[in-house]
């Protein structure tokens, strides 16, 4: 069974990938014509066609298909159109930014909602927590890009406490890691609560006060190991949303990741690297999606037993 | 019902929001006194609360209320243009794959692992940026060609239930239209689920519409939508706040305003 698992998951990545690469290369040759945009302005016809040639853009488009297909496979990914540096090194050199900013988010993100959700899941009635509620119900209406540019306004322009933009240290850091947290905590905090109230009221719970377990007990032991599983989907979720949805964030603060790679060379339509982009993006994305499965499947025995019992 | 009933409804405020967005919808400019493009250079940065100028004015001395009004418009209607086709889509396609099922269903069974990997604000960023001069009409399409699998998997999930069920196959077998079939029986049961999820794509749709904006692939340049604002804002946060956060509100009060409304659809549905 696990090697049927396996190899259906390599042909659903197949399938994305190649469906991936095709709906870009149509939208990319179909819509403008890259050779304008190399000759820069000012160009005469001779300089355009010549550019065409050298790039083999002036052939049909299914001969330029199949032979990018070709060259994608073999690892080639083309050369960025703007300064003739290999694309895929582009996004890899801009995918360590990424990725830190993701850690550090999902990491902070943790420490803040993991205490307050198992905090506000412990009643539903009780009027300390209902401020933090409304507050939370609040700030999940903040887009992130918003949440990023009132916090600048804030600590950059008014206190200037913190720099604005930047990638240079870790006051640097600050301001985005906290954007993002701002956005991604209220969800989680609300699946942690969720799932808290629901262990908290769980048969298992009653059965462990009945035999005399203490309070702590209960929560150490028997509820949070269970909110933390539903946490798991969701943070999973929100590491494969950072790994492309902080596009408008790392724009807002010049953070040299791929988000921001992407909104300039489609700017620029640099084509390779936008290409080479997404499907960093897509490789990233379906990763961590697999990766969150099997770590469901290893905590949850649940999850395995069903699995059997379906075959 | 009583007035005193009336104001402690928790839908109030809800419908507050929808009266201002209906009334700016209609009247347009007539309702802030302004020409939103109108520019004067002796008003330039004037704080909100100036006389004749309720919320100030920005660094060409236009009026922020008139661009404030203009920009809803745009955000609203493109939003709720591009909820309206990927609900149309993707509710047919997820019917008709509940339906027929076989190619179909493997179909939306790919194009789900398909959108998972590759998220929709992504390919709205690249179809965009590739087709160059957006406006109104290529925002909407966009925006809504990319996002319609939300709606097909729901309904795909739901509708493959309601084709077991005694009612939908007795209608089945009178041998009435496919489109009757769906449209009097099977959508009907659907609605529940679909009023909220609608709702709540069209708060996302102003997400993506600003940000769109924001990075400069959205509107055509100029335009007052709320995204154009705040980045133009950026630029004199210092001098004027305001410039920032009037547009920044304006997008939240929205948005929450969708998302009470959705959670008050999905209470009274359950």
């Amino acid at each position: 069974m696990a090697i049927r698992k396996l190899l259906s998951g390599f042909r659903d990545f197949a399938f994305v990938l190649l469906a991936t690469v095709t709906v870009l290369f149509f939208l990319l040759r179909l819509t403008g014509d890259p050779a304008i945009v190399l000759a820069g302005e000012g160009a005469t016809a001779d300089q355009i066609q010549a550019i065409r040639v050298e790039n083999g853009f002036d052939k049909p488009l299914v001969t330029q298909f199949v032979s990018t297909i070709f060259r994608l496979a073999q690892g080639d990914f083309g050369k960025s159109l703007l300064d003739g540096t290999p694309a895929m090194e582009k996004v890899l050199a801009a995918l360590p930014a990424t990725l830190m900013l993701a850690a550090m988010a999902i990491t902070l993100n943790l420490i803040v909602s993991l205490p307050l959700g198992a905090w506000l899941g412990q009643s539903q009635t009780s009027r300390s927590r209902k401020p933090v509620r409304a507050f939370l119900s609040v700030l999940q209406g903040f887009p992130g890009f918003v949440i990023a540019l009132l916090l600048i306004n804030l600590f950059a322009a008014s206190l200037e406490w913190l720099p604005s933009i930047g990638f240079s240290g870790p006051a640097t850091w600050i301001l985005p890691v906290v954007s993002v947290v701002c956005f991604l905590a209220p969800k989680l905090i609300r699946v942690v609560e969720a799932n808290t109230w629901a262990a908290l009221n769980a048969n298992f719970v009653r059965t462990a006060r009945s035999i005399g377990a203490s309070d702590n007990v209960i929560l150490w032991r028997h509820v949070l190991p269970n909110s933390l599983l539903g946490a798991v989907a969701l943070i999973g979720a929100e590491i494969a949303f950072m790994l492309t949805g902080l596009v408008v964030i790392e724009t807002i603060f010049a953070w040299p990741g791929i988000g921001w790679l992407l909104v300039q060379s489609t700017l620029n339509l640099d084509f390779p690297v936008v290409q080479a982009v997404v499907i960093v993006m897509v490789i990233s994305v379906f990763l961590s999606n697999a990766l969150t499965e099997a770590v469901q499947v290893i905590l949850d025995p649940r999850i395995r037993v069903g699995a059997r019992a379906d075959k | 019902m009583s007035l005193a009933k009336i104001i402690r409804s928790p839908l109030l405020p809800l419908g507050m929001v929808g009266v201002v967005c209906a009334l700016t919808m209609v009247l347009g400019d007539a309702l802030s006194g302004h020409d939103h493009r109108a520019i004067d250079l002796t008003a330039r940065l004037l704080p909100p609360l100036s006389p004749d100028h309720l919320l100030g004015t920005d660094e060409l001395g236009r009026d922020q209320l008139a661009r404030l009004l203009t920009g809803l418009r745009w955000s609203v209607g493109a939003a709720f243009c591009a909820t309206v086709i990927a609900f149309c889509i993707g509710s047919a396609f997820g019917i008709l794959a509940a339906h027929k099922g076989g190619i179909l269903g493997s179909a939306l069974r790919l194009l789900t692992t398909f959108t998972q990997s590759f998220p929709s604000f992504v390919m709205a960023v690249t179809v965009i940026a590739i087709l160059g001069d957006s406006g109104f009409v290529a925002l909407t399409l966009t925006l809504g060609l990319v996002t319609w699998p939300v709606f097909s998997r729901v309904v795909y999930a739901e509708a493959r239930s309601l084709f077991q069920r005694e009612y939908v196959q007795a209608a089945e077998m009178t041998g009435m239209s496919k489109m009757r079939l769906y449209l009097h029986h099977v959508l009907p049961a659907l609605i529940p689920t679909l009023s909220v999820l609608v709702v709540f794509h069209f708060a996302e749709m102003i997400v993506a519409e600003g940000a769109l904006s924001f990075l400069g692939i959205g509107a055509p340049l100029g335009a007052a939508t709320w995204g154009a604002m705040l980045s133009e804002g950026r630029g004199y946060m210092l001098e004027a706040p305001w410039l920032t956060l009037a547009p920044a509100f304006a997008m939240v009060i929205i948005i929450v305003s969708a998302h009470r409304l959705g959670q008050y659809l999905r209470n009274i549905t359950r």
